[in-house]
């Protein structure tokens, strides 16, 4: 369309989730809108002239399904595109601690109040900022169409092009956060400043009783792949006496070095994401050591 | 509130964009301009009736490109119009041929380049004392370009009314604007006015590029003979601006057996852009301050200014001097390593002049001072032991820290920004007072007010001398019009040449007092050749001799504490201590706020990623949080003004940009036991040093 | 209706208003050049700087990233609201003399995002300020002197008859 001409840009507004599927079922090149925070920042077109949005945009924040929090025994699910400041609300003695650290340092309170979890799971500009909390606790996503349901885990999200996995007419509605109680939790923002996105994230919880590791998981954000964690040294580490002995940390440093190869550029971005990721995990497992310690 | 360009729309005004280049570097063979609708105008270079380069302070930068473009974003053609939808939809509808080339890609200065200036420095017999040298210390230093990050972005609203252009422009230099315009529009300057609007801290980028955004809104303006209202972007800002040049320098020392430096051999290299000076100021500031503020037995300086395919350079506060200064206080710290000294002990050895037992004794008092309040020697012995017990500085647990102190003085070359060629250009510099009925007075000025208190500076000044309330102290609005020419809104220009005005101004309404009743009227001028007898000189070809002084410098020492990360090696600032010998001082909390900012905003460029030109548009051009630190990064600041009663007031907006960069680096340098080379000093840096 | 038209009801500075607009047109443009309220200043245009803070619902958020159609029934008060409005005169006892800022650029900013601050908490600390300024960029660097303000004005005492927004 001429640029001299303002597109036409009809916005749908449903007030339930039924409708909003419906309505994506039959528009499905529409942009699902909630917080836009993102979206808004890449549609600028300057001159004062209108955000560069699509011909069709489904404005979700009236949706009163994407909008609640529920608290069972086990789990905390949280709509879609409940606004990250809304999210923090809940406190941080009900939010998982390593959760609520990470939505707390995600962007300025006013991009909070706009920005949602939603959409900071599918963008790929603020990738780093939430994945690795969620996925270190088994976050799951709640996908649905106008006729299905299916959960996946954060890390099945997205597909090999490392863009959200959706099925035609699917929208992300639940983020399911389980309550567990975790010994040790730590997440690390590393550059961004205040700025939207973070270069570099980590996370990661550990259970630990009786001085041997029952469970552990560490996540990278900021790399390729929007969630990296290597299950494969988490199992290694799974009952392995406390402290950590520092032969198993080299070893497990090493593979980790190997594997981080594939996910950074030769750059000095690159090199410094990776040998930081590296100090990362470092640093966890040190922390993990002194904790046992004290709780002896 | 405050009324910055953006706010500035009067009735009927048609609003502007420009269309830029697409690419980098090349020429443009045929440029197809859109129909346009009624009531939408365009200008390209041919219907420029007058000059088509503005030239000012030595820059030169085309206001549209005929053919050649240089830079990415380089304005091809403006237009103008009701609705900006449209002018976006024309600038679409643009059909540009044109034939690309590659720009070549800089990995450093050193050549082989096409040189734009030269300028030698000598004293003594440098080649005699290297080869009697014991040891030769050697370094190179770099520094990245810098965008200035007003908060407010260029923009102007130009009116031509049929015999007159009115232009309201964000400018620190009103009556530079005026000729600049009467030049392009190829009409006598007194039919050009400039109104000039509120600037944010502009860092002098309100100069050069001020000008460019003024010179396009009057032309369209004077081409559609109606209101134009023209305000970039900050996308369209940061990219296409013209920025601080960036610089490398090499320093060689030679030592003899003692670590006494016997001589000093520095070469520099400053990225002219694709448009560079060729009389740069900057690279003048940094050739007569390349060995810093000691005192050198024998020196060989080369400065040199190269064309780049870079985008445009233009003036930037402390251009010149602050990297000079980086590169001498950093190479300095090597020298101290060397001479087993730390770093007072070394300043305090290396400021004495040949034949004298005590160093400068302002120099001397602010190194005191500033180790005193920061605890310096003790802290930096400290922090060395723990260096030495360490062995890799990204397997600890503890935070790694250190401490740095550098010397710096203002004055001298630095004492205003591109004052040489400013001043050569104009002929006087002049203000005036009226005192009217009830005490009431107002100044007439053509000095803007800005983030560094101008203004209230003048106010304060005059109520204390005519012993009247400062709430019945006025600045007229600054309309080229209705005030006279003071010259350039540069804060030492203000203590230099605008307070001295006052200052004879008020001394006269006090003596018309005594006799006459209001309104009491003075206007005092001062010619360039009074103003700055070297300005003058150059004027008439004479050479500066090297380090000649042109009066007594400000001095400030300067420390800086951090704490880096060993994990992310990211560093946070503990605590800035700045002691500055300033002469006599008076709205003295203005000036403490105007220094702690600056020195906040030094600590960003010398920690954050900063600016990088961007290879098109579609590239971010880069992040406001890479440029200006937050309200989450606060140090403690201390500031430690020493006045000398009966001198008068210096300039020192400078000394944070001369101090705060060269303390950050080389308490950097303690803290990870490594070279670290250049500014800005990010995470990422740190890591690149660790790995060679 | 034409598609590229929206028509949005909102209440701005307390007053019931009716825009028609196109429906990506930023709340920012909105409030500068529909309803001529200049203290919304534009800075980066990315959501960065926050001088186009407004409050929205009670909270602040940047009005460059808001577009049009999601300001259906919204409240919406402005810097000049928060000097003007009644409901307001408690807060504006809190925020900083104008003689505090230097350029004054970041004013408005600052105090939207002070004003939002002050909603939930009168006496705030050092820290909770810093926080509410995290996304207010000052380019003269005087953070200490806008921070140091509140915390002198906003530890007076005072009885507060204000309107409280309550968020939905």
């Amino acid at each position: 369309m001429a640029e001299g001409v303002l597109k036409e840009v009809r916005v749908f507004r449903p007030k339930s989730l039924g409708g909003t599927l419906r309505l994506y079922t039959r528009n499905p090149g529409a942009l699902l809108y909630a917080g836009g925070t993102e979206i808004a920042r890449q549609a600028q077109r300057g001159g004062g002239r209108p955000l560069d949005l699509p011909q069709k945009v489904i404005y979700l924040g009236n949706v009163q399904e994407l909008n609640r929090i529920s608290r069972g025994q086990r789990y905390l699910d949280i709509g879609s595109v409940l606004d990250l400041s809304r999210i923090l609300s809940i406190g941080r003695n009900v939010l998982p601690p390593v959760l609520f650290e990470t939505l707390s340092a995600i962007a300025t309170p006013s991009i909070r109040n706009l920005a949602t979890l939603g959409g900071n799971i599918s963008l790929k500009a603020c990738r780093g900022d939430s994945l690795p909390a969620l996925s270190v606790i088994d976050t799951q996503l709640e996908l649905r169409t106008a006729g299905s349901t299916r959960w996946v885990e954060v890390g099945d999200f997205f597909d090999r092009g490392n863009l959200p996995d959706l099925r035609p007419g699917e929208i992300l509605t639940r983020i399911r956060v389980p309550l567990e109680e975790w010994d040790f939790a730590v997440t690390r923002k590393v550059g961004g400043g205040v700025g939207f996105s973070t270069s570099l994230s980590f996370a990661g919880v550990a259970r630990f009783p009786k001085g041997s590791i029952e469970a552990l998981h560490f996540c990278i954000g900021g790399l390729k792949d929007p969630v990296f964690r290597m299950t494969v040294l988490e199992e290694r580490l799974k009952n392995a006496n406390l402290p950590v002995p520092s032969k198993l940390t080299d070893t497990l440093l090493r593979d980790l070095d190997d594997a981080l190869a594939d996910q950074v550029d030769d750059t000095a971005k690159g090199h410094y994401s990776r040998a930081t990721s590296l100090r990362l995990l470092r640093c966890f497992l040190e922390k993990i050591n002194i904790r046992s310690l004290d709780m002896l | 509130m405050q009324q910055f360009i953006q706010d500035i729309t009067p009735k009927r005004s048609l609003r502007a964009t420009v269309f830029r280049s697409p690419f980098r570097k090349g020429t443009v063979t045929a440029i197809g301009k859109p129909a346009l609708p009624r009531g939408y105008f365009c200008v390209g270079h041919r219907d420029i009736p007058g000059a088509s380069v503005l030239s000012y302070a030595g820059y030169s930068l085309p206001i549209l490109a005929k053919s050649e473009v240089r830079y990415l974003g380089e304005p091809l053609l403006l237009f103008c119009g009701p609705n900006p939808q449209v002018l976006a939809g024309l600038c679409a509808a643009v059909e540009l041929s044109y034939e690309e080339e590659p720009p070549v890609e800089y990995k450093d200065l050193t050549g082989p380049y096409r040189e734009a200036q030269i300028i030698n420095l000598a004293h003594g017999d440098v080649d005699l004392a290297f080869s009697l040298a014991e040891q030769i210390v050697e370094g190179e230093y770099r520094t990245a370009r810098q965008e200035h990050y007003y908060p407010d972005t260029q923009g102007a609203v130009a009116d031509w009314d049929g015999k007159s252009l009115t232009i309201h422009a964000a400018t620190q230099d009103p009556f530079g604007l005026q000729l600049a315009i009467a030049r392009c529009l190829n009409l006598p300057p007194r039919k050009v006015g400039v109104v000039a609007v509120p600037i944010g801290n502009s860092t002098e980028g309100k100069l050069l590029s001020s000008f460019l955004v003024a010179a396009q809104a009057g032309l369209l303006a004077y081409t559609a003979k109606k209101p134009v209202v023209l305000v970039y972007d900050r996308e369209e800002d940061l990219h296409c601006s013209p920025k601080g040049p960036q610089f490398h320098i090499r320093h060689q020392t030679a030592l003899d057996q003692d670590g006494c430096t016997m001589a000093v051999r520095v070469q520099i290299f400053m990225d002219g852009g694709c448009y560079p000076p060729k009389n740069s100021e900057a690279l003048h500031r940094a050739v007569h301050s390349a060995w810093g503020a000691y005192q050198i037995p024998n020196l060989e300086v080369t400065g040199r200014a190269v064309a780049t395919d870079f985008p445009p350079i233009g003036p930037f506060r402390a251009s010149g001097l602050a990297q000079a200064v980086f590169a001498a206080e950093l190479h300095s710290s090597r020298l101290e390593e060397v001479a087993q000294l730390d770093s007072f002990s070394w300043k305090k050895e290396n400021l004495v002049e040949p034949g004298r037992k005590e160093a400068p004794a302002s120099a001397l008092a602010v190194l005191e001072e500033v180790t005193g309040l920061s605890d310096f020697i003790r802290k930096y012995s400290a922090y060395s032991a723990v260096k030495k017990r360490r062995k890799t500085i990204d397997q600890g647990a503890y935070p790694l820290r250190g401490i740095g102190l550098s010397l710096a003085r203002q004055g001298e070359d630095g004492q205003w920004a591109d004052l040489h060629n400013i001043e050569a250009a104009r002929n006087a510099s002049a203000m005036k007072l009226v005192l009217e009925k009830g005490r009431r007075l107002r100044i007439y000025t053509s000095l803007v007010d800005s983030a560094m208190g101008i203004h209230a500076m003048l106010i304060h000044r005059a109520a204390e001398l005519l012993e009247i309330d400062p709430r019945k102290v006025t600045v007229q609005a600054v309309d080229t019009r209705e005030v006279p020419d003071t010259g350039p809104t540069i804060l030492s220009r203000v203590v230099a040449v605008g307070l001295p005005l006052l200052e004879q101004c008020c001394r006269t309404i006090q003596r018309k007092r005594k006799d006459g009743t209001p309104p009491i009227e003075a206007r005092r001028s001062f010619s360039t050749e009074r103003l700055h007898p070297a300005a003058a000189g150059q004027a008439a070809g004479r050479k500066r001799k090297a380090g000649e002084d042109a009066g007594e410098p400000s001095w400030a020492a300067t420390v800086v504490e951090v704490e880096l990360d060993p994990v992310t090696l990211r560093s946070t600032c503990r605590g800035v201590w700045m002691v500055i010998e300033t002469g006599n001082v008076w709205n003295r909390s203005t000036i403490m706020g105007v220094l702690e900012g600056e020195i906040l905003r030094c600590l960003g460029s010398s920690r954050l990623p900063g600016y990088a030109a961007a290879a098109t548009f579609a590239m971010p051009a880069c992040s406001s949080n890479d440029l200006i630190p937050s309200a989450m990064e606060l140090p403690d600041i201390q500031i430690h003004l020493m006045e000398s009663q009966g001198a008068d007031m210096k300039g020192f907006e400078h000394l944070p940009y001369l101090g705060v960069p060269a303390a950050y680096a080389a308490a950097v340098c303690q803290a990870t036991g490594l070279y670290v080379d250049q500014l800005p000093i990010t995470a990422e840096v740190i890591q690149q040093c660790l790995e060679t | 209706m034409p598609g590229n038209v929206i028509k949005l009801r909102f209440t701005l500075n307390e007053q019931a208003v009716l825009l028609q607009c196109h429906p990506g047109t930023r709340l920012l443009d909105v409030l500068r050049y529909d309803f001529g309220l200049k203290g919304t200043r534009e800075g980066c245009a990315r959501g960065e700087c926050g001088a186009c803070l407004v409050l929205m619902n009670g909270v602040a958020v940047n009005s460059c990233l808001v577009p049009a159609f999601t300001l259906s029934d919204a409240e919406i008060v402005t810097v000049e609201g928060i000097h003007n409005l009644k409901s307001f005169a408690d807060i504006r006892k809190a925020l900083p003399e104008s003689d505090v800022y230097r350029c004054g650029f970041c004013s408005s900013g600052v105090q939207v995002a002070l004003a939002a601050l002050l909603l939930t908490d009168p006496e705030p600390g050092e820290e909770e300020i810093r926080k509410s300024l995290s996304g207010n960029l000052c380019a003269c660097g005087n953070y200490k002197g806008i921070v140091g303000s509140v915390i002198q004005r906003s530890s007076r005492k005072r009885r507060y008859g204000r309107r409280r927004i309550e968020r939905s």
